[in-house]
């Protein structure tokens, strides 16, 4: 019975033209963005930045692009062990999201209009979480504030927004500026790390995904 | 929106709460929808997939008979994807009925990868480049996924190194096949064309030397016959290293040559370089304040070796000085240097040396000590007080820095966490200017040890076996070197087991007492990865059982990276195979099963070389043939030259027939020999046949001329022992005996010998060449007898016992005994004398530079009464002892020798008598000592030996020929003339006498 019924199932198979469910659209070395990865990536941003869901070629190549990203960060921490990453910004920020929403339902409706589930917003805002640690861990140690550039920053980018009377100092604003120019330099160090471990790796777009 | 870039996130999260609440997205679904639905059945399309069903089934996350998940199916492509075996997958879902909640067959539609297999080349191409190289330029991988787009790039490499070395005109096509095991097969069809020539090379720039100087530096011309060499990449970089060797020697070590590009002309088939080279100005280079020899100079200072002027280069010469200077006892040496600016052409830089006064390093005091005494220390130790070797002691501030270091390290690997050692210099030691002395104090500490051992995470791997071969084991020395090697150690464990990503990590906290720890070793062990299959290609000739026996992985083990070398070696041991690379096919991809791939390129199966040399030793003596003058042997000059042929693995059964000849004005020798190694699938058993035509006067007494046939098993017992099992029969004629005219017919008789032998060698040595400890021992047993086919019936023992020791730190003790008997077991014919049964040509010959150097070669033993030359004898006892030292610095050393014994015309002959009782009286011990001198080289020491023979034997000799000899036998008017072997034996040679 059981043999009969797999034989009809692989007639029907071959006869009726299946539905794709899910495909590769992006190999980066033996790691894999799928269809699917790509079109939840294009939902959740639209939902964060409250716009609509546009699945063009263009939209799915950005979505590509920023998930390749993720996929290289994320395989750096794993080789380099950085554990979990906290759970509770995330979790804040969650918080934060629902609170916007009347109600649960409401909160689970809108999330339901742009085709996601709950868990697929956490798992997005998890992962910045991570991404967060790893420049923390990763880039910010090694960033040295020379304070010629803090001094250059206060006259060139402080000092000339500074409202006439207003009195402001370099001691004042030192820590602020530091923490800006370690925030800066830290994220261009991300920028070329991301660049060059992009070029090391071999990454292939299959265009059936992007049409 | 930009969802990367750390100081934009914050702001990401901040806007999303601003407005996510108020957007209506419009969703346009895209993906069909069946999450929940039952999954009835997953198939594969095509149903033949790269992995076997078993694997996908272990390694798919998607089951049937479970609800559809989308995250679920997005995990299977990614786990299929990451075990590197597909190129495409595309999942579809079909429901079995129109029915909302059908159930639905799932099917993965896969396009697999390819792999590089064998990559290969035809077309006959000059060397250089050899076809190894031009492999080697295609960078195409063996096992590396294989992207058709590469193999243009691999062509044009190919092409590029062709045109480098003067192939201008070459054609290189890939082509390749699809093959078994999701391999494909690369063949380059390469056409070189003609090499091309050098042309005159187009130089520019400010090259000050004339054309034609630079020209003759780059030996691009023909010497003498003129016109231009081919072009090879070699001669390129050569010619360019010559034009900067040119300017060197006139002090422009700034010169810059750099080769622009090579002009092509089809026409002519040649090429010009095109040189920009500017010769910078002379940059003179002096010590001022010391003599320092332009050698050293250029020995110290990198600015020659890198052709260029830095500071950091300068800085390193004259620390490079300054250690010069105090390695000669100029501890106290200060360097400077002085860079002037280029005037007229030229740049000077003036080291100024200031060497201080001269010292010795007269003592060295080690204090503290306990747990290592203090020779244990020393040996580790740079620093060295005067000896005979290093006449100023050998000491240095760098020198003292790293004896603190390396002793600190010593204490630390045993458990002393907090050994404190400090090295103080005291000049002018007892008042005396110059001397100076070392005090190393040692506060060696508590010493730590392991109270508690504990080792988690191995699941998959039983570590019992080498748990108890830990250095950080319970109640053993704690130190971080220790866990180290024991981390090395179970890590290599895991690999040779198929763990390749296994890791380890430890940590440790305090024992029960002060001084003792508890260890965690902690180990991730990973995904196990066995052997799929292991593939071989390039087998042309050779037959595959040949390679499949030697294989030490079969489908199933633990993919093990040491198994797979082991492999490698003995494919390469097989000694017919020029190149054997290894991969494990889809290195990177995460699949448990891997193929084990060899890429082998056969050897070329002829192999010819030649030779030419030359002996000169006391060889010689006489103007002809006939003279009996010097049977002592004078000094005299043999020129030699050897001419092999072998053709390797016969019928691909890595057997080899080889031709050796060697011609000299003392041998001529033709030899056929047969090799069938591992015999029996047995590996250490090798079988050979070798016939053998030998001529040879290397005993000054006769000419013997042997024709043998033999038959040898070699069976290696294990490292140290090998014992070789054998049978020669063959048939020697004796000729141009220089002997009593009355022995003479008899002893000149032909004669057959069937000789059965078994010979067992022992060697414990630490190096064959140059050995400082261990143990060497032969015996040789052969017993020949009519059952054989022998015309002669004798047994032959010679047995050798050799034994080094070292005495302190520098000096070896070498000792060596040899004992031979060669009794006899009937006549040697018919009719004959059965007291002299054994042939002259097999009997004992011995003295000289490898046996008793108070002779010279073959000298030893009984002579012929009437014309002096030797007999050769039925026993030999030789024993030798060295004492070998280091002489001048690290690769002169010397010995002083003692060499006793001699050949006894019989075992009950055998004595240790030292005066001989007359000129007829040979069975007495000779005693010789000398001294030599070893250089040491890598192929083993040059070797020099002078030696005195307190009593080297007189004799009866006759100056004459032998025609005079027999005419005057006959009248009986002979003349005997007393002669003796010269006191004083040099001898030039390679290695140890033992």
């Amino acid at each position: 019975m059981q043999r009969r019924a797999t034989i009809a199932a692989l007639f029907a198979a071959v006869l009726a033209p299946a539905a794709i469910i899910d495909r590769v659209a992006v190999a980066l070395g033996n790691q894999v963005i799928t269809e699917s990865e790509i079109i939840e990536e294009i939902r959740v941003t639209a939902y964060l930045n409250g716009e609509p869901v546009g699945l063009s070629s263009k939209s799915r190549h950005a979505a590509a692009d920023r998930l390749i990203e993720q996929k290289l960060v994320r395989k750096e921490r794993e080789l380099e062990r950085y554990g979990d990453p906290p759970g509770e910004t995330a979790a804040a920020t969650l918080a934060a999201i629902e609170k916007r929403y009347p109600n649960p339902a409401a909160f689970d409706r809108a999330l339901h209009d742009y085709g996601l589930t709950k868990a697929d917003l956490q798992a997005h805002l998890l992962w910045q979480s991570a991404l967060l640690q790893f420049v923390e861990q990763r880039f910010r140690p090694a960033v040295q504030v020379n304070q010629d550039d803090v001094k250059k920053y206060f006259e060139e980018k402080v000092l000339p927004g500074v409202k006439p009377g207003q009195k402001v100092s370099l001691d004042e604003m030192r820590e602020s500026i530091e923490e800006t120019l370690t925030s800066t330099q830290a994220d261009k160090q991300l920028d070329d790390w991301l660049r060059d471990t992009r070029a090391r790796t071999h990454i292939e777009f299959f265009d059936e995904a992007f049409r | 929106m930009r969802t990367l870039g750390y100081s934009s996130v914050p702001k990401i999260i901040v806007f999303v709460v601003a407005t996510a609440a108020f957007v209506d997205a419009q969703d346009q679904p895209l993906l069909p929808n069946f999450e929940g639905r039952k999954i009835d059945l997953i198939h594969f399309d095509p149903t033949t997939q790269p992995l076997d069903l078993d694997e996908l089934n272990d390694i798919l996350p998607l089951k049937a008979g479970t609800p559809l998940n989308m995250e679920i199916v997005r995990a299977s492509i990614a786990r299929l994807y990451a075990t590197g075996r597909y190129k495409d997958i595309q999942v579809d879902a079909e429901p079995r009925t129109p029915a909302p909640n059908s159930p639905v067959v799932i099917r993965f539609s896969t396009r697999n990868n390819w792999f590089i297999g064998e990559v290969a080349m035809d077309g006959s191409v000059g060397e250089p480049p050899n076809p190894g190289q031009i492999l080697n330029a295609s960078r195409l991988e063996l096992g590396e996924p294989f992207v058709e787009d590469n193999l243009k790039t691999a062509a044009d490499s190919i092409k590029k190194l062709l045109v480098a070395n003067g192939y201008y005109e070459s054609v290189v096509t890939p082509e390749f096949k699809y093959s078994d095991h999701e391999q494909v097969n690369i063949m380059f069809h390469v056409k070189s064309g003609k090499r091309a020539k050098f042309d005159m090379p187009r130089l520019k720039g400010d090259y000050k030397l004339t054309p034609a100087q630079i020209i003759r530096a780059t030996k691009w011309r023909r010497f003498l016959i003129g016109g231009w060499k081919p072009i090879t990449q070699a001669r390129v970089r050569q010619g360019i290293e010559g034009i900067r060797g040119k300017y060197q020697k006139s002090n422009r070590l700034l010169a810059t040559i750099s080769l622009d590009s090579m002009e092509y002309k089809p026409a002519q088939r040649r090429a010009a370089p095109h040189l920009t080279i500017n010769a910078g100005p002379k940059v003179e280079i002096k010590a001022i304040g010391a003599k320092v020899s332009r050698k050293k100079l250029t020995q110290n200072v990198p600015i020659f070796e890198e052709h260029t002027v830095d500071r950091d280069l300068l800085v390193e010469g004259q620390r490079n000085l300054r250690e010069q200077f105090q390695a000669a006892g100029y501890f106290e040496a200060q360097v400077e240097f002085q860079e002037q600016k280029v005037v007229n052409d030229r740049e000077e830089i003036d080291y100024l040396i200031t060497p201080g006064i001269r010292h010795r390093f007269v003592r060295l005091e080690i204090d503290g000590n306990k747990y290592f005494n203090t020779p244990s220390i020393r040996e580790r130790m740079f620093l060295e007080p005067k000896s005979f070797q290093f006449r100023r002691g050998r000491y240095s501030e760098a020198f003292v820095r790293d004896d603190e270091e390396s002793i600190t390290n010593l204490y630390k690997s045993n458990g002393f966490r907090d050994v404190k050692v400090a090295a103080t210099p005291i000049d002018d030691y007892k008042g005396r200017v110059g001397d100076i002395a070392v005090v190393i104090k040692i506060d060696e500490g508590p010493q730590w040890f392991v109270s508690h051992l504990t080792v988690t995470g191995a699941q998959k791997l039983d570590l019992k076996p080498i748990l108890s071969t830990l250095n950080s084991s319970e109640d053993q020395p704690f130190s971080e070197f220790n866990v180290a090697a024991d981390r090395d150690a179970i890590i290599s464990y895991y690999f040779q087991n198929g763990f390749a990503n296994a890791n380890f990590e430890w940590s440790s906290t305090p024992g029960t007492k002060p001084t003792l720890v508890d260890l965690h070793f902690s180990v991730t062990e990973g995904e196990q990865q066995f052997v799929r299959e292991v593939l071989t290609m390039g087998l042309h000739t050779t037959r595959p059982k040949l390679v499949y026996r030697n294989l030490l992985l079969s489908p199933g083990d633990p993919l093990s990276p040491i198994r797979m070398s082991d492999t490698q070696r003995r494919l390469y041991d097989l000694g017919v195979f020029a190149q054997v690379n290894m991969a494990i096919q889809n290195p990177d991809g995460e699949s448990e099963r891997k193929y084990v791939v060899y890429d082998i390129a056969e050897a070329r199966r002829y192999s010819i070389t030649g030779g030419f040399g030359a002996e000169i030793a006391r060889i010689g003596g006489g103007s002809n043939s006939q003279s009996l003058d010097n049977p002592g042997g004078a000094t005299g000059f043999s020129p030699r030259v050897s001419f092999d042929v072998s053709r390797i693995n016969l019928f691909g059964l890595g057997h080899t027939l080889s031709f050796r000849s060697r011609l000299s004005t003392l041998q001529k020798r033709g030899l056929i020999d047969y090799l069938a190694p591992r015999i029996f699938n047995h590996p250490n058993l090798d079988f050979s046949f070798t016939t053998l035509f030998d001529d040879s006067k290397d005993v000054r007494t006769f000419t013997s001329q042997r024709e043998e046939a033999s038959v040898q098993v070699t069976h290696r017992l294990s490292k140290p022992t090998t014992l070789f099992y054998r049978f020669n029969y063959r048939q020697v004629h004796v000729s141009n005996l220089k002997i009593d005219p009355l022995l003479a017919p008899r002893l000149a008789q032909s004669v057959r010998i069937g000789l059965v032998s078994v010979n067992l060698i022992e060697d414990r040595r630490d190096d064959p060449t140059d050995a400082h400890k261990g143990i060497y021992n032969t015996v040789d047993m052969g017993f020949a007898s009519s059952v054989f086919g022998s015309q002669a019936n004798f047994l032959r023992i010679l047995g050798r016992n050799a034994t080094y020791h070292r005495i302190g730190k520098k000096l070896v003790f070498a000792r060596e005994t040899t004992m031979g008997i060669a009794p006899s077991f009937g006549a040697l014919k018919k009719n004959a004398d059965p007291t002299d049964p054994i042939p002259l040509p097999e009997r004992f010959f011995g003295g000289g530079g490898s046996s008793h150097r108070g002779f010279p070669e073959n000298q030893a033993g009984p002579r012929d009464l009437t014309t002096g030359f030797p007999l050769g004898g039925a026993a030999l006892l030789f024993n030798n002892t060295e004492l070998r030292f280091p002489l001048i610095g690290v690769n002169i050393g010397g010995v002083v020798f003692h060499d006793m014994g001699n050949v006894y015309s019989g075992l009950s002959k055998i004595s240790f008598r030292v005066s001989q009782k007359d000129p007829t009286d040979f069975d007495y011990m000779v005693h010789a000592a000398g001294f030599g001198i070893r250089y040491r080289t890598p192929i083993g020491p040059v070797r020099v030996d002078l030696a005195y023979s307190i009593n080297s034997p007189k004799f009866n000799g006759f100056k004459g020929t032998f025609a005079e000899l027999v005419q005057c036998t006959g009248t009986g008017t002979c003349q005997r003339t007393e002669q003796r072997i010269s006191r004083f034996q040099y001898f030039f040679s390679i290695g140890q006498t033992f």
